[in-house]
């Protein structure tokens, strides 16, 4: 360590392992201590860069464990301060120093040894493992082979993806589409998942999921190869793809952060689910919300609690946003709505819309790929290439744009 | 405060202690702090004994006063400048990331804060062959990326492998699982860490979104947020200096009334960090449609003059890449 | 509030009572720090809490679409449409209006957007069978007065318009009783109206459709241009408002808006540029529409044995089931028909 470059290291390595076998702060206090005038030769400032690392090692205020307020007043009250006070002690003696109950005591000294102890963080990955890791899991496809490749195969699991657009430009429709993808069986290069759609605009038309549904089954069993993938076929059909989708209705904003509060709790009894839509974030928190703060604060936490449910149950978090116009001056602009700080919720931040006939969808931010700008379109079957036949052909059922399908939209431009 | 305990120093038996708690006595500065004479008196202990127990007590608990001297060749022992491996951000910072202090990246959404987080932590990995601790609050790490980063430095399959062990992450989203990882990071695991991880100390601590774990908890009628939001600080400063690491933590921005832009956490956060740096899209590149190109400025400094402009290329960190991004190699083989 | 309905253990609902808590829904609105300062309980405890309190606002478990496709969730989708009362532009509509949330009907004027609006206020008189809803229409006027004389045409026309259904039925209907008619002259009396009458009319099952004809007129009238941030407020007030009723009663809305003029062409993200109208009260209404429909005057003209029409266009914007398409339409005596190309 920086400090002890000063010379003197055997004195430094006997203090250092004296004091590594004392278990109290206390005793290493002393041990310290006893050093200083064993060893009248350090200078003082040896000593406080000793005893600065000592401290380093076992002070942790008790105001920074997650215990209720009033505990941590009756603590301070009692005149603890540190953690590392209150690892001797046993319930009984803790009650009989200050005036918790029994489970404040039990519930404070619980929080001390998680917290305050080696294993309180986790393990940290390192990022060789976090690559294996993000390896395993796939990419639920968008069916869009351009969009699939600029993202790196499609939405990635395990993190939170938002979709802006204005209404009526396809983002209800790519988030029906990843429904029905995400269900995809593995022979064919999907995720045989499950999906939870939070519905809180009433969007979800089952029409238009039967539509999609039906599509995407038909393109598979048209890719059938070998024995794999033709039993996969007969298990894979409209009906199976209908039972997978769980779908939540939320009216207004409290309804959606109650049903939040219970998702890990349903992710726990339903593993094989891969996908979670919220479309969309915006219309319940964009109605009657006097308080701004408020809002930010509640929009805040939200998502946390996305990405904590994106992280720890390996599920892709798909949410839509609205866009809004933002005056600066003269000027106006159209951003996504609920503000700057909502930006930064999700790592990947797609933006459709249109420019001139075509729609485009621009990749915002991303961690791990380029900006860009991929055209797309909504066909009968779903969200799809535009039909240029430019890429290339091969045997990925994603690189299929379902061209026999294809019965264009919106011809008219 | 220290609550006073049997056997912390000679002469304090349990008696005394039951004396001295019936006389209100219950901590270390309770005890320095009251008047002795009196105090013989009511426990009735010899007035010596006490004096000698504040003796001891004082100096175990006092503060040791260093000399600047001694400050000054401790800083010069001791102080790293990792560079960011970017030569524009490097210019800004005067010369790189300052070991011991706390250096903030602010910046809106796609502004490219962790990019150039990511970039750091691969320089100060790869280049400098030292580990790096990263604490990714908005699950926004992508390891795909740091190797595409990786790639650009070398060619050597066996360097990025060492270069991505190197790299420790933790993933937590709430406040106090960033404050346990942070105190136990402090209490040893830092050089457990820098053994385990095939080499070089710790150097650098990155926490890639600070505000995203404290600004749920700001705003409303809470004061608590703001007591956890300074405890962060406290122990990310002291980390800092203790075991001379770099911290570099991202923050999000938020817009004032007039429209300008600002670092978010508000005032008593903007004295925590001893740099701060504002990264905005390059204006004149949005009109040029999509770009890397991003325009950094310094807003707070103690060694450079304030509000420097600094333009770079966020393209920087995956330079002659060609094009063929990890992702897709990824893809063939798990689809092959 | 009853707090003892959460089935947390008594230690909990004593400290929740204790606490200024009054429902649950503040408890979901606060932090967990919040909660755990205001009732001192620790933080386990405080996910209890909060799991039970969220359970409170579940009106139900998931449902799988599959479920929902067999009818076992009536309540969220119903499979029920509203028919307009031809066949045609039934067809590009997929069956009719939507019954949950908000359909927007736009166009200049005479484009029989009005037509249109008094045709499902009959329809929708139908049995079910015959793509009604049975039950009566709420139409609310906020521009002209409501067109009395059109309505009794296009009742007398209706045995002509509804060729499938039976005669007996058509004329047993009594088409007038049921529409009932409300003027909103300015925003409060629509507030009023929206929130104490309609619900009653709703509840009571006399009404199963709602019209606002239009809802452009008094947003555009009672603000300037430089209170924006007003108008949003109360058209997210409005457009609330209507969600709510339509969801609550598996009711329709419909809406119907003026156009302005594309000015801006250069900004363009926001609609395809082939057209160069676009429905009134901009961006936060449109995020509040779940169908939007437009009608075209065309310069053509249809004739038909003695009358003549001008030839309209109804066309698809945006709607998450319907692709974007268009058909032409005429405006007959007896009501709005789709017009084939074969014709």
């Amino acid at each position: 360590m920086g400090y002890f470059t000063a010379g003197n290291n055997k004195a430094m390595l006997l203090l250092v392992s004296c004091v590594a076998m004392c278990d109290s702060y206390f005793e290493k206090v002393r041990a310290e201590l006893y050093l200083q005038g064993m060893l009248g030769h350090w200078s003082r400032r040896d000593v406080w860069s000793c005893r600065q690392q000592l401290a380093g090692q076992m002070q942790r205020p008790v105001s920074s464990l997650s215990l209720s307020p009033s505990v941590k007043v009756k603590l301070a009250g009692a005149g603890f301060q540190f953690t590392a006070e209150l690892l001797q002690f046993t319930p009984a003696q803790l009650r009989a120093e200050t005036a918790l109950s029994q489970e404040e005591a039990l519930e404070v000294l619980q929080a001390v040894r998680t917290g305050g102890g080696e294993e309180g963080a986790g393990a940290p990955l390192t990022a060789l493992e976090l690559l294996l890791q993000e390896e395993d899991f796939q990419s639920i496809m968008t069916f869009s082979s351009q969009l699939d490749d600029a993202l790196g195969g499609g939405l990635p699991v395990g993190r939170m993806t938002e979709i802006c657009g204005a209404p009526g430009v396809g983002k209800t429709q790519l988030c029906l589409q990843l429904s029905v993808n995400v269900q995809v069986p593995q022979c064919f290069g999907g995720l045989e998942g499950q999906v939870i759609y939070i519905d809180t605009e009433g969007s979800f038309l089952l029409q238009r999921v039967v539509d999609i549904a039906d599509a995407a089954v038909r393109h598979c069993s048209l890719l059938v190869e070998d024995d794999e993938q033709r039993a996969a076929v007969t298990t894979f059909s409209v009906e199976t793809v209908l039972s997978n989708i769980f779908l939540v209705r939320c009216r207004d904003y409290v309804e959606l952060l109650a049903e939040l509060h219970l998702l890990p709790g349903f992710l726990l009894e339903h593993p094989r689910v891969r996908l979670l839509v919220i479309d969309s974030v915006a219309f319940p928190f964009r109605q009657l919300f006097d308080e701004l703060s408020q809002r930010t604060r509640l929009l805040n936490s939200l998502a946390q609690q996305l990405i904590a449910i994106a992280t720890t149950h390996h599920v892709g978090v798909v949410i839509t946003n609205q866009m809004t116009t933002r005056v600066r001056g003269s000027q106006s602009q159209l951003v996504p709505a609920l503000g700057e700080s909502w930006g930064h919720a999700s790592s990947i931040r797609l933006l459709l819309h249109w420019q001139g006939c075509q729609q485009l969808a621009t990749i915002l931010k991303s961690p791990g790929h380029m900006e860009a700008d991929i055209q797309y379109q909504i066909t009968s079957a779903g969200f799809r290439d535009t039909s240029q036949s430019e890429q290339p052909q091969s045997k990925r059922p994603r690189t299929h744009s379902d061209q026999s399908a294809a019965t264009q939209r919106d011809t008219s431009c | 405060m220290v609550v006073l305990k049997e056997g912390m120093c000679p002469g304090l038996d349990e008696g005394l202690l039951r004396d001295l708690r019936a006389a209100d006595i219950k901590t270390v500065e309770d005890l320095v702090s009251s008047d002795i004479e009196r105090l013989a008196q009511q426990c009735s202990v010899s007035y010596k004994a006490l004096f000698a127990i504040r003796r001891v007590l004082l100096a175990q608990h006092t503060a040791f006063p260093v000399s600047g001297a001694d400050l000054y060749e401790e800083l010069l022992s001791s102080t790293a400048i990792l560079s960011t491996g970017n030569p524009s951000l490097d210019k800004l910072l005067d010369s790189g990331l300052y070991t011991g202090e706390i250096t903030e990246l602010s910046g809106g959404p796609g502004s490219g804060k962790s990019q150039v987080c990511f970039g750091v932590a691969v320089h100060v990995s790869h280049q400098l062959k030292q580990s790096v601790i990263y604490i990714d609050t908005t699950g926004g790490l992508t390891a795909g990326r740091l190797l595409q980063m990786l790639k650009t430095e070398t060619s050597s399959t066996q360097e990025q492998t060492e270069a991505l062990q190197r790299i420790h992450v933790f993933r937590l989203f709430d406040v106090f699982s960033v404050l346990d990882c942070l105190y136990s990071l402090r209490g040893g695991v830092l050089q457990q860490a820098s053994v385990g991880g095939g080499g070089g100390s710790v150097r650098a601590v990155i926490v890639d979104s600070v505000s995203a774990v404290i600004s749920p908890l700001l705003g409303g009628k809470q004061t608590e947020g703001m007591s956890l939001m300074i405890q962060v600080a406290g122990v990310l400063k002291t980390m800092a200096k203790d075991f001379n690491v770099a911290a570099l933590v991202t923050n999000h921005v938020t817009t004032s009334g007039s429209g300008e832009v600002q670092p978010g956490l508000g005032v008593s956060w903007s004295h925590i960090p001893r740099t701060r740096i504002l990264l905005q899209r390059a204006e004149n590149a949005a009109a040029a449609g999509r770009s890397g190109l991003r325009t950094a400025t310094l807003i707070k400094s103690s060694r450079q003059p304030c509000h420097i402009k600094e333009e770079f290329d966020l393209r920087w960190w995956s330079r002659s890449e060609g094009g063929s991004s990890s992702g897709k190699r990824k893809l063939e083989e798990t689809d092959s | 509030m009853d707090w003892d309905q959460l089935q947390l253990g008594p230690r909990i609902t004593a400290a929740v009572r204790r606490a200024e808590l009054k429902s649950f829904r503040d408890v979901l609105c606060a932090t967990g720090l919040d909660l755990q300062r205001l009732t001192g309980l620790s933080h386990s405890d405080i996910q209890q809490l909060l799991i039970a309190a969220a359970a409170t606002f579940r009106r139900r478990p998931p449902v799988t679409a599959l479920q929902l496709q067999r009818g076992e969730c009536r309540s969220l989708e119903s499979g029920l449409r509203l028919s307009v009362g031809c066949p045609v532009l039934d067809q590009l509509l997929r069956g009719g209006l939507h019954v949950g949330g908000i359909t927007e009907l736009a166009g200049e004027s005479g484009a029989g957007k009005t037509q249109l609006a008094l045709q499902l206020c009959l329809s929708v008189q139908y049995p079910a069978q015959h793509g009604g809803l049975s039950s009566g229409a709420l139409y609310i006027c906020t521009e002209d007065s409501f067109p009395i004389k059109r309505l009794q045409q296009l009742i007398s026309g209706q045995s002509s318009l509804r060729s499938d259904v039976p005669p007996t039925l058509t004329s047993s209907l009594q088409f007038s009783d049921h529409v009932y008619i409300e003027h909103a002259a300015d925003l409060d009396s629509l507030h009023l109206c929206l929130s104490r009458r309609a619900p009653l009319l709703l509840a009571q099952g006399l009404v199963r459709l709602l019209v606002v004809d239009s809802v452009a007129a008094l947003f555009r009238s009672e603000f300037q241009a430089d209170d924006w941030l007003e108008r949003n407020k109360q058209l997210l007030t409005f457009s609330s408002r209507l969600h709510h009723l339509s969801w609550e009663f598996t009711t329709p809305v419909l809406c119907i808006n003026q156009v302005t003029d594309v000015f801006n062409q250069s900004d363009n993200s926001l609609v395809p540029s082939s057209s160069s109208v676009s429905p009134a009260l901009g961006l936060a209404w449109a995020n509040q529409v779940m169908v939007r429909l437009l009608m075209r005057r065309l310069q053509a003209t249809i004739y038909r044995s003695n009358e003549s029409s001008t030839l309209r266009r109804l066309e698809v914007v945006f709607a998450p089931h319907l692709a974007r398409d268009g058909q032409a339409a005429a405006v007959w005596r007896e009501g709005v028909r789709g017009v084939l190309n074969s014709d």
